[in-house]
């Protein structure tokens, strides 16, 4: 998709197309299937027959990196699995969204120890944080339609309208910053 | 059965392809709805009307996804593996009849899209050439659980492939043809016994080589609980593992089309492919009687995923050679003997 | 006529590269592929020529079969490790050069027979038709005529199937000669050695350190453990 990225000015074409990207990313969130910790056992609850969270919505678990577009983060990340979180997150291909689940992986939980990672966004960036110790299905259910919610927003191909406005003033505030020095 | 201008060729063969892809399509939500039921869970049902959009979504998205090339492998050949896989099991359908020949507006149209006197082998021979699709592609990932899922596939299809072969010489033997047309055409004579008349399936006359053929499909399209080459537990996705985007999707909608295909080459060479009540009449009737066969053969494919484990690998290899591999052979000697007591060869 | 032509010209163009290909590349693999198409494009030729059922055998006996176990084996092989093929005994060589020139001698006559003189062997066209067909006639063929070389070549597969099978199984006959090795267990995993390992085990540790009492024992890792923690660095 490299090749239309940020191209073209929004008309009827790009975001009727954008949407379409969209609605399919958001239909089929195949999800990288590893559990770090307890909250692992929600997200497998979620995922069997009394919520049936992996079908309904579309998604898969996959088992390869390289196929999933959701990673979520189910538990507390130790210092020693945070590279290999990370390396996962490597792994995944474009376009991809990092979902974390429970407290400890929001902000460290209640180990604020040496071996303990502070939060998974120091990691790896996050996209949707779902609170609770650990999360109940019905939250994690929650956390993924916000995300859906959050995808489907997603611009691909039309030019992003702020990009620009940011490089202008970041120009502007260089130029008015060397004539300062310049006097 | 006779000749026909080219054109009604490509036109037949565009259909078949058309219904093919697109069912290969919806085989995915098929196999979603009834495993959910399965496992008592609901399957698809927030995208369109009970998941029914589902596999066009998928499809978006693995064409939007990043094509990964790993730094580890072997580029052309990664890049080129899936196609051969999807290709030749799509070549599978060349052989297949669909009917016999039909006067549709006046023309004479053959419902298949070539006859060759070969057709049976023909489909054993783009299933083997369709091998080498997960052979390379699991080498050429740079990956050693690819490596190992395509080592195990390549074993898995040698072995089984011999049995899919022998299973079939029973056929061969009563028919005395490899013609997949000819094959079918045989089975709609019908069997009087008295006051009743069934159609000569070969099912009835050949239950042994029916179940080896069975069993040796299920192996040769690596589907549960021959799924050795990709078994997630061990080799987290096997020969696909390194495999993104639309290239992954080659290779899962292979899978799919050989089940098709292998459906449709079992309702086709044992129960009898387009003959059922009515199909003589109306050509229309048979397509739907053949399409009911491949319907149930695939409901027994997803049975048998929801039901049974995986294999072990010396289980699967023993299996394929001390158990099938000898009935094959019974198989195939006591049918050769009937046919020479019906020759009047023998007593 | 001048689509078959076409087709011909495609088809053994094909061939012939692929044939090259064999040859030319340095990766065993990629060769092993060139030589799947070469193969193929065999194959396509035996079907123009009117012989399915040789096609379809050709496919399924040296593409399906004997080229996947080709690959089977290549692909466990590093490629930078394999010896160099060129420096192979002198006679070797010689009698290759040989046999290649016996081959090409005899595909030479048959084609000279067959064409330039112009005497065709006694399984014509009409001959086949009246068999039933191509399939039938090979058959036919195969189990009257030729039946003695079939049954010989059968032979010389079951022996070398029965040879595969005894290279093969683990030495049942002689005394197990290695040892299987595990973490924290010093006497091995092996259930034979119930009295302690005797034999020459693949790590190169004296036998003496297993028979000295439990309290004494050394234990053996098959790893420095902080290899797996520390990479790079040694323990202490």
């Amino acid at each position: 998709m490299g090749l239309i990225d940020d191209r073209f000015d929004k008309n009827i074409f790009t975001t009727s197309l954008d949407f379409l990207f969209n609605w399919g990313r958001r239909s089929s969130l195949w999800w990288l299937q590893f559990g770090l910790a307890c909250c692992a056992i929600e997200m497998i609850s979620a995922s069997m027959a009394r919520f049936d969270l992996s079908e309904r919505f579309g998604m898969l678990f996959r088992s390869s990196p390289r196929a999933a577009d959701l990673m979520i983060v189910a538990g507390t990340v130790t210092k020693k699995m945070a590279p290999i979180v990370r390396t996962l997150y490597d792994q995944m291909s474009e376009p991809k969204w990092v979902l974390s689940m429970g407290s400890c992986a929001n902000v460290g939980g209640p180990y604020d120890t040496y071996a303990v990672v502070q939060g998974v966004d120091q990691v790896v960036p996050v996209d949707v944080y779902v609170p609770g110790c650990p999360p109940t299905p019905e939250s994690l259910y929650y956390g993924i339609l916000q995300l859906q919610n959050k995808i489907i927003k997603f611009d691909t191909i039309a030019r992003k309208e702020g990009k620009g406005r940011a490089e202008d003033q970041r120009v502007a505030e260089r130029q008015l910053a060397m004539a300062g020095i310049r006097g | 059965m006779g000749d026909q201008p080219i054109w009604i060729t490509f036109i037949v063969t565009f259909a078949i392809m058309t219904v093919l892809l697109l069912s290969m399509a919806y085989t995915t939500w098929y196999e979603r709805k009834v495993l959910a039921r399965f496992q008592d869970r609901l399957g698809p049902t927030r995208t369109g009307k009970a998941g029914l959009m589902q596999p066009l979504a998928d499809a978006v998205k693995l064409m939007g996804k990043e094509d990964l090339v790993p730094d580890a492998a072997d580029r052309n050949v990664f890049l080129f593996a899936p196609l051969i896989t999807f290709t030749t099991a799509l070549l599978s359908a060349a052989v297949i009849p669909w009917g016999g020949t039909v006067q549709i507006f006046g023309t004479d149209v053959n419902l298949y899209p070539t006859d060759i006197n070969v057709g049976a082998l023909f489909i054993l021979a783009t299933g083997s050439i369709g091998v080498y699709g997960i052979i390379l592609g699991g080498w050429s990932s740079g990956n050693r659980y690819s490596l190992l899922g395509a080592i195990r596939s390549a074993a898995q299809v040698i072995s089984y492939e011999l049995i899919l072969g022998f299973s079939l010489v029973g056929i061969f033997i009563i028919t005395g043809t490899m013609s997949l047309t000819d094959i079918m055409f045989k089975q709609h004579e019908m069997l009087s016994f008295g006051p009743f008349e069934i159609s000569n399936w070969f099912v009835l006359t050949q239950p042994l080589g029916f179940v080896l053929f069975v069993i040796a499909a299920v192996a040769e399209t690596n589907r549960a609980p021959f799924d050795l080459p990709e078994a997630e537990s061990e080799l987290v996705a096997g020969f696909m593992t390194e495999y993104s985007a639309m290239r992954f999707a080659l290779y899962f909608l292979g899978e799919y089309i050989s089940m098709i295909i292998m459906s449709l080459f079992a309702a086709t060479l044992f129960l009898g492919g387009t003959s059922g009540p009515g199909a003589d009449k109306f050509w229309g009737l048979g397509i739907m009687w053949l399409v009911l066969k491949v319907m149930a053969f695939l409901f027994f494919y997803i049975w048998l995923r929801a039901t049974l484990p995986r294999f072990r690998f010396d289980q699967l290899m023993g299996l394929a050679w001390k158990v099938l591999l000898p009935l094959a052979i019974l198989n195939i000697v006591v049918t050769a003997f009937f046919r020479l007591i019906g020759n009047g060869q023998v007593f | 006529m001048s689509w078959e032509l076409v087709f011909f010209a495609v088809f053994s163009a094909a061939m012939l590269l692929c044939g090259l290909g064999v040859v030319a590349f340095e990766n065993p693999v990629h060769s092993a592929v060139a030589l799947v198409g070469s193969f193929i494009n065999v194959a396509a030729l035996f079907v123009m020529l009117g012989a399915e059922f040789l096609g379809v055998l050709q496919i399924i006996v040296y593409t399906g079969a004997v080229l996947v176990l080709v690959l089977f084996t290549i692909m466990l092989i590093d490629p930078t490790k394999l010896p160099e093929f060129y420096v192979g005994a002198p006679l070797q060589r010689f009698a290759s050069v040989v046999v290649g020139a016996i081959l090409l001698a005899e595909i030479g006559v048959a084609i000279i027979t067959r064409t330039a003189l112009e005497q065709i062997g006694p399984h014509t066209e009409a001959m086949v038709q009246q068999m039933g067909g191509n399939v039938q006639a090979i058959g036919q063929v195969m189990l009257s005529e030729y039946a003695l070389a079939f049954e010989i070549a059968s032979l010389v597969l079951t022996v070398g199937v029965v040879g595969a099978v005894v290279i093969g199984l683990p030495n049942r006959m002689v005394e197990p000669n290695t040892v299987t090795m595990s973490l924290g267990h010093t006497r091995g995993s092996s259930d034979m050695l119930a009295a302690g390992p005797k034999f020459e085990s693949p790590m190169n540790i004296p036998a003496e350190r297993y028979t000295a009492p439990v309290g004494e024992r050394t234990v053996v890792m098959t790893k420095d453990p902080d290899a797996y923690t520390h990479p790079g660095e040694t323990s202490k």
